[in-house]
């Protein structure tokens, strides 16, 4: 009876190192596309899911932050006041991406690099 | 020789006047997701932007591309539905203005909110800056005064015919022809573009016109998509090959 006692506080101890070790998926935002950005977000199904509040400024990135819903899509503020999408195409280490949406693998550290053309 | 030149050309300035010409757009998307079908627009997201600067990017906004001048009146169709939060709220602005780029701070609105069982409520307000000391990029720097309002009954998942009247600084807002609100603008300026909002619920939007007395000076009925999306292109890799790719990014991430 003991034994058993033992062993299954061995087990439990392992599964919660094992789900300790799950640091989850983590963004950031790299922007090379020549302007200052302001206040990314991540969004998924209309809502915010993770924002990085402040300006990005060019050839800067921003920090880490985990996001709870791997498919979603970005949005930003220009200097100038007026928002736009960012729209996302697959690189490595990303399930797909459509149009706009992306979706991200989990538990892996991604970085979308803002590099495209601005259209203003 | 020269001749053929000249047609070339004209032919060229012409295909490219058509090519513009099938690009016009009408609105920008400010905030939120508008899809133009079923010759209408309508906002998807219900769920309203976060991003507290002016009280238009606040909501699910679609703004107009051109600035109005000495109009009378604004007529429209609207259909709210979907309301997943309340207060579900629904803002007409007019004389939206920045001084700034696209800081579009300064607004007047009819705004329509309600609940679970419908709208319940009409206003008249008036937005802007309201510390114009402080840098256009600061959050939460507006006040909405409401100039006027009245307990009002509309439904969700039913169109109606609405038309805002202006004249001198006094706005009138009827709906179904029926005379719901007015209301006394600060002043008579209402220079500038037009605006749709929403918040808390999804919003079907057509037959809009802007008119001077009998003349209608704009009007989108929305057979074709006349919105025009500002874009930014990224992609999206895996860290460790973004690091790679550029060696100097690591030592730039540290400095932040």
């Amino acid at each position: 009876m003991k034994k058993i006692g033992v062993i299954l506080i061995f087990a439990i101890a392992a599964f919660l190192f094992v789900g300790c070790g799950d640091d989850g998926t983590a963004l950031r935002w790299d922007n090379q596309s020549n302007v200052d950005l302001k206040d990314v977000v991540w969004k998924s199904s209309g809502s915010v899911n993770q924002e990085w509040t402040g300006t990005v400024a060019d050839e800067r990135q921003t920090d880490y932050k985990l996001i709870t819903k791997l498919a979603g899509e970005g949005e930003c503020l220009f200097d100038t006041g007026g928002p736009a999408i960012i729209s996302l195409s697959p690189g490595e280490g990303v399930v797909s991406a459509s149009t706009n949406s992306a979706i991200i693998e989990k538990d892996a550290d991604a970085t979308l690099i803002i590099d495209g053309a601005v259209t203003k | 020789m020269k001749k053929n030149k000249l047609i070339v050309a004209v032919l060229i300035i012409l295909m490219s006047t058509l090519v513009s010409a099938n690009e016009k757009h009408n609105w920008q998307r400010f905030s939120g997701k508008w899809v133009v079908e079923n010759s209408r627009v309508t906002e998807t997201n219900a769920w309203p932007a976060t991003w507290n600067y002016y009280e238009l990017i606040n909501n699910n906004s679609l703004v107009s591309i051109q600035d109005f001048t000495g109009y009378s009146s604004i007529e429209f169709t609207i259909e709210l539905f979907d309301r997943v939060k309340s207060p579900a709220e629904v803002l007409i602005s007019f004389g939206v203005r920045s001084e700034y780029k696209n800081w579009l701070y300064h607004m007047y609105a009819f705004k329509i909110s309600g609940g679970f069982w419908g709208i319940n409520k009409v206003s008249l307000i008036h937005s802007d800056m309201k510390d114009k000391s402080l840098p256009y990029a600061t959050k939460g720097n507006i006040f909405i005064d409401e100039l006027a309002s009245e307990k009002f009954c509309m439904k969700y998942k039913r169109k109606y015919d609405c038309r805002i009247d202006i004249s001198g600084n006094e706005a009138a807002l009827f709906i179904e022809g029926e005379k719901v609100l007015t209301g006394t603008l600060p002043s008579d300026n209402y220079k500038g573009r037009i605006a749709f909002s929403s918040k808390n619920t999804k919003l079907a939007i057509d037959n809009v016109r802007v008119k001077k007395g009998d003349k209608i000076v704009f009007e989108d009925n929305f057979d074709k998509d006349s919105i025009y999306v500002r874009t930014v292109q990224a992609r999206v890799v895996r860290s460790s090959d973004a690091e790679a790719e550029d060696p100097a990014a690591e030592e730039v991430n540290n400095k932040n």
